[in-house]
């Protein structure tokens, strides 16, 4: 219960900063100043439009599927914050510690197809219908790589659980263990015998237990821009060919369900992707012999200073990572739809094939 | 939970009812996503959490995804009045309900309920996962291989058939038509 009070108001509060965020970044990008008018630097810019937003007539087009063009928006939005459920957001806080954790996110989010389809389906209008299918067809085929990419991880951490997962990447590895103590070798790799459990930070990252999980990280990376329908896949959404792709004929709130939904995607995303490769909430410094950095960033799970400082930590790292999405929608070009089919099955996934696959040897050199 | 049971219940019956009498076909496509997200719903509540995601995973994002391309992509003019029912299917569709019914309906007056729901019990108290991935990785593993096979060729074969008009110059093959 603690987890949806905690994460329903950062999603709207992330959304209102994000948008401006965006704007900011791609002004920058592009030599500009953007929004500044309102506020210091602008930063009531969101609020502002949002104001608008909600002021603005719903409308309803005379010809369009009415059940469907009105459930829409509330299916995306649903499927992708049901994704939230099984996220930790610190050693003691997360929504339901169900085993199934990675396969249930990674299947719920895949929800949000069908609302989209219903959106272009509903709207009765040829740029969304083409937008819904080819939105529809890129999440679908990006799933591959994306799930491949998490599968890998997986396999190196032996569970699901999102929040054991979390564990096994820091100096807390047995805090929950009565017997049966886990260790962390150097690179994931026993016979160099150099053991890191108690050394921690970036050294237990899952990222240094399997270094080919960098690799892997970026293949996660793309396939969720891709899913997310962000650019340089933005596709769906192209405006010089598709006006708005499947959210043409929606305005007022409806419109901005989908912005909701769009801005969620990336924070999950970006939380999975901080969760299953740098480290979850655990701190990012190695205890170094007497100096114990480790110890000194992180609070041990139980306490309010160890979920406060683990959530920071989790939030730096995801920030991050949306800054990076946000950087790179602004510098690369759209992609032609044969090349995003290319990308996604001929490079991306091989190359996520082949990384479980030496997973799956590697998990025999860490025990 | 047994309040859960009957709404599950509920809604998969009242969505797999209207399926029948509405006449708009991608209507009815969508109402089959309650349906499947009900049955899943069931698999939780009967503690098959592994085997409930898949169902999500397969029936919604897999074969509802395919059937509402194929009706989008295969759209006739009167999508909104197909024709649901004729008499020549319902003498057929008649039988195979009663049939269906009756198997039902002698299973469940064999079970012996009072040893299952102490089954139960234990069940849901453990996740599944960790069991069927020891029993396919053991006693099942031929099935599982072979079923990885089947479906490799399955996909090699599509990529087949999708690659045929890759030969073929496509301007050429439209002009014709």
């Amino acid at each position: 219960m603690i987890a949806l009070l905690i994460i329903l108001p950062s999603i709207l509060l992330f959304v209102v900063i994000g948008v401006w965020a965006e704007r900011k970044i791609s002004a920058f990008v592009q030599d500009r100043y953007g929004p500044m008018e309102i506020g210091y630097y602008g930063i009531f810019q969101t609020i502002a439009d949002l104001l608008k937003m909600l002021q603005k007539e719903d409308i309803l087009p005379t010809k369009a599927d009415k059940p469907l063009f009105l459930i829409a928006p509330i299916i995306i939005f649903t499927s992708i914050f049901a994704g939230y459920a099984v996220l930790p957001i610190s050693p003691d806080i997360i929504g339901s510690s169900a085993k199934v954790g990675v396969f249930y996110m990674l299947t719920i989010i895949s929800l949000d197809v069908v609302g989209l389809l219903m959106a272009g389906w509903g709207s009765n209008n040829k740029f969304a219908i083409i937008g819904a299918i080819r939105a529809v067809a890129q999440i679908i085929s990006y799933e591959i790589p994306l799930t491949l990419s998490v599968l890998s991880v997986v396999m190196i951490c032996q569970t699901l659980d999102l929040q054991e997962i979390s564990y096994q990447q820091g100096i807390w590895i047995n805090w929950n263990a009565t017997s049966n103590l886990e260790a962390n070798y150097l690179f994931g790799i026993k016979a160099l015998n150099i053991d890191t459990t108690q050394i921690g930070g970036i050294f237990t990252w899952n990222i240094f237990r399997f270094p080919l999980l960098m690799v892997s990280f970026i293949i996660f990376f793309i396939a969720s821009l891709a899913e997310a329908n962000r650019a340089p896949f933005d596709l769906p959404e192209a405006e010089s060919e598709l006006v708005g792709g499947y959210h043409t004929e929606y305005s007022g709130f409806r419109w901005g369900l989908f912005m909701l939904a769009e801005y969620a995607m990336m924070l999950l995303v970006a939380f999975m992707g901080a969760i299953l490769f740098l480290g979850s909430w655990n701190t990012p410094f190695p205890n170094i012999g007497s100096l114990a950095l480790a110890n000194w960033t992180s609070g041990s799970p139980g306490t309010f200073l160890g979920n406060i400082v683990g959530f920071s930590w989790l939030l730096i790292k995801t920030l991050l990572i949306v800054y990076l999405q946000m950087l790179i929608r602004w510098t690369y070009p759209r992609l032609r739809v044969d090349q995003l089919m290319h990308l996604c099955w001929k490079i991306l996934t091989p190359i996520a094939l082949g990384i479980v696959f030496i997973a799956s040897i590697w998990r025999l050199m860490m025990i | 939970m047994i309040l859960l049971f009957y709404l599950f219940s509920f809604f998969i019956v009242a969505s797999s009812g209207a399926i029948l009498f509405v006449k708009n076909i991608v209507h009815c496509a969508f109402l089959l996503m309650i349906t499947m997200l009900s049955i899943s719903g069931i698999f939780i509540l009967a503690g098959a959490d592994f085997l409930a995601i898949a169902q999500i995973m397969i029936y919604i994002g897999g074969i509802l995804i395919l059937i509402l391309f194929g009706i989008m992509l295969t759209q006739r003019n009167n999508i909104n009045q197909v024709p649901i029912s004729n008499f020549r299917t319902s003498i057929t569709s008649i039988l195979i309900i009663g049939l269906v019914f009756t198997m039902l309906i002698t299973i469940i007056f064999k079970l012996d309920s009072e040893s299952l729901i102490n089954q139960r019990q234990e069940l849901i108290a453990s996740s599944s996962i960790s069991q069927i991935g020891f029993l396919l990785m053991t006693q099942n593993l031929i099935a599982f291989e072979l079923i990885g096979i089947l479906l490799m060729v399955a996909l090699m074969g599509a990529a087949m058939i999708a690659a045929q008009f890759q030969d073929k110059p496509i301007h050429a093959n439209s002009s014709h038509e």
